[in-house]
């Protein structure tokens, strides 16, 4: 029993980090109706930054955080700028091709700046743990849980309230009268990508001290997110967080009583009974078509 | 049958004698080279299998590596553990890498997109994992080495002389997906993939078609996994591990949708590593501008371009023609 609980804790929280990245995927695809697959790649650049900055500089935490937010933000600012403004108006195929050349543009660029070497990161959060009734929760997995519970609300929030959400929501509607009713239309698509580039970050800040930070790591976890965010709806953010905590309970359930081996095997398995129930994802709409 | 145009024949003719005459001009003892020529048929296979779906069907795979993976363990593993005839092995891997294909088909006819494509991915993984961690089927992470090559009569073959035998299946393949994709059911591919809900009015079986079409694409992708096995001799799961981005590189980049681009796509990325070999660290990076470039600057591939290139200067010299006749024509006025 202290092994189910211990294992259904560490799920959840691996599943709320898949959930950053899973967010940012279904933000990107409620605004432009198409997936992105360079989104893992800003993961690990996050990572990288953050290794760099709080491992190397010995800069304070939050400065860590903060660096890490700013530059994948302005790498994406630079990247969609160049590769991907010019196909808004192509049809989706292409666009969906160029993100996934971006992944390899990205991986090329980490590797020239920061090499293939393997790094080490140090812990970003203090080290403890508080014990209950026999089940150890570190302070660590307490504080990167509570971090992606604020940052989810946080963009909820922001969805639903701010004038740059609604934009967002009336642009994912309807591009063409969007941007007849004053909406600028290529500056919130590109505000889309920074707060999906952001999110991935910040996830990649906290994850690198607990795997090991390479240039590789961004597409495993990537696709990860992705099958999360599809498995729980995609565009629906209330899905893409359920989704992804579904996602980190399985694989620690069959860590615990299957076999580690084959906890990808399992994950697809989900995904594919899922989406044969449920072609749209747990929390998809259904979506009417007009001919 | 439609006829076929001039232009097509003669630059089939063309490509059919390049490809006779290359292994002649590379030397027939030059077994890299002949390596890669071998490279080219099964791409140029993996390339039309993945068209099928992608260009013409407008179903995203992205895990195509997997059924290729499929095809090249089954007659590894048929023809090197159990001693079972090459044809024989072959024949078998067609059949369970279609049967594959069907499966994944059935699972996800319903799925469009975005969805198809993760669910290709997750499938590819779980695939690559299976292979990895049952030792005892698929010789684990040691791969399966020295597969033999094709013997006829006692008579084993060169691999220039395979050479033949692969480019002679692409032509078959090709010459298949000619005839496929200009029948009805080609017809009603294009029209499920441009507008799915009039194709579906129109009578089509939607869900069944990209059932169907999943299941060939998948045997051919086997295929060529079949052809990729016996060229290396040597199988293991990481080697596809870049196969399904480099087949959609090849694919994007050729031109989707068309038959042509798919051939034009792996000439042109199969032979790119070999251009850049000083740049050989670099070659990832390479792909994704190139996949990039290519989106932006030909939407329609390099066919696309090409043809679009040719139609303008025919159009020009055309111009030319009529000019001077105009122009004498205004005097006689």
């Amino acid at each position: 029993m202290i092994n189910f609980l211990q294992a259904l804790i560490s799920g959840v929280v691996q599943g709320s980090v898949y959930a950053l990245i899973a967010l940012g995927y279904s933000v990107i695809y409620s605004t432009l109706k198409m997936g992105h697959f360079a989104q893992g790649e800003f993961y690990m650049v996050g990572a990288f930054v953050g290794c760099t900055l709080f491992t190397t500089w010995q800069l304070p935490v939050v400065a860590a955080f903060a660096g890490a937010a700013l530059f994948t933000s302005v790498l994406m600012l630079v990247l969609e700028r160049l590769a991907y403004r010019p196909l808004y108006s192509r049809p989706a195929m292409a666009l969906m091709m160029a993100t996934m050349g971006m992944q390899y543009v990205v991986q090329e660029i980490v590797r020239n700046i920061w090499g293939s070497d393997v790094r080490r990161s140090d812990n970003v959060f203090p080290d403890g743990s508080i014990q209950i009734g026999g089940i150890v929760i570190t302070v660590q997995n307490i504080l990167i849980f509570a971090i992606c519970v604020a940052l989810m609300l946080g963009l909820t929030v922001f969805m639903k309230r701010t004038k740059t959400g609604i934009a967002m929501s009336a642009v994912s509607m309807n591009r063409k009268a969007a941007s007849l009713m004053g909406v600028r239309t290529p500056t919130i698509i590109m505000a889309t990508y920074v707060i999906a580039a952001c999110l991935a970050a910040v996830a990649g800040v906290m994850m690198g001290p607990i795997y090991s930070v390479k240039y590789s790591m961004g597409t495993t976890f990537g696709n990860k997110a992705m099958t999360a965010a599809v498995m729980g709806g995609f565009g629906s953010l209330p899905g893409a967080m359920l989704g992804s905590i579904i996602l980190g309970v399985v694989e620690s359930m069959c860590n615990l009583y299957i076999s580690t081996a084959y906890k990808d095997v399992f994950s697809f398995i989900i995904l594919v009974v899922v989406l044969f129930c449920r072609p749209r994802g747990i929390l998809g709409k259904k979506s009417i078509t007009k001919v | 049958m439609k006829k076929t145009a001039k232009s097509t024949v003669i630059t089939l003719v063309v490509l059919i004698a390049v490809a006779l005459l290359a292994p002649v001009v590379v030397g027939l003892k030059n077994n890299y080279m002949i390596n890669i020529l071998c490279s080219y048929c099964y791409f140029g296979i993996l390339c039309c299998s993945l068209n099928l779906l992608l260009g013409y069907t407008g179903q995203i795979s992205m895990g195509h590596a997997a059924f290729m993976m499929i095809g090249a363990y089954t007659y590894g593993i048929l023809n090197k553990f159990h001693g079972v005839h090459f044809l024989i092995a072959a024949l078998a891997a067609l059949a369970v890498s279609f049967a594959a294909g069907l499966l994944l088909g059935a699972a996800c006819c319903k799925l469009n997109a975005i969805f198809l494509a993760m669910t290709t991915v997750g499938f590819y993984k779980a695939v690559s994992t299976v292979i990895i961690n049952e030792g005892w089927l698929t010789g684990g992470a040691n791969g399966i080495s020295a597969i033999q090559k094709w013997t006829v009569f006692g008579y084993k073959l060169k691999n220039w002389q395979f050479y033949y035998i692969a480019l002679a299946v692409v032509l078959l393949v090709f010459l298949f997906c000619y005839r496929m994709v200009n029948s009805k059911t080609g017809r009603a591919m294009r029209a499920m993939c441009s507008a799915p809900i009039a194709s579906s009015a129109m009578g089509v079986n939607n869900n069944q078609l990209k059932f169907l079409v999943c299941g060939i694409s998948g045997a051919l992708a086997g295929l060529a996994g079949v052809l990729y096995a016996v060229t290396n001799s040597y199988l293991s799961a990481d080697m596809f591990a870049k196969v399904s981005v480099q087949t959609l590189t090849m694919t994007v980049v050729g031109g989707m949708g068309t038959l042509w681009g798919p051939l034009f796509g792996t000439l042109a990325i199969t032979t790119l590593p070999e251009l850049l070999r000083p740049f050989a660290d670099h070659l990832d990076g390479i792909y994704g501008v190139v996949i990039i470039l290519t989106v932006i600057f030909m939407p329609n591939g390099i066919y696309g371009f090409v043809r679009r290139m040719v139609q303008k200067a025919s159009a020009k010299a055309k111009a030319k023609k009529a000019q001077p006749a105009n122009a004498a024509g205004k005097k006689g006025e």
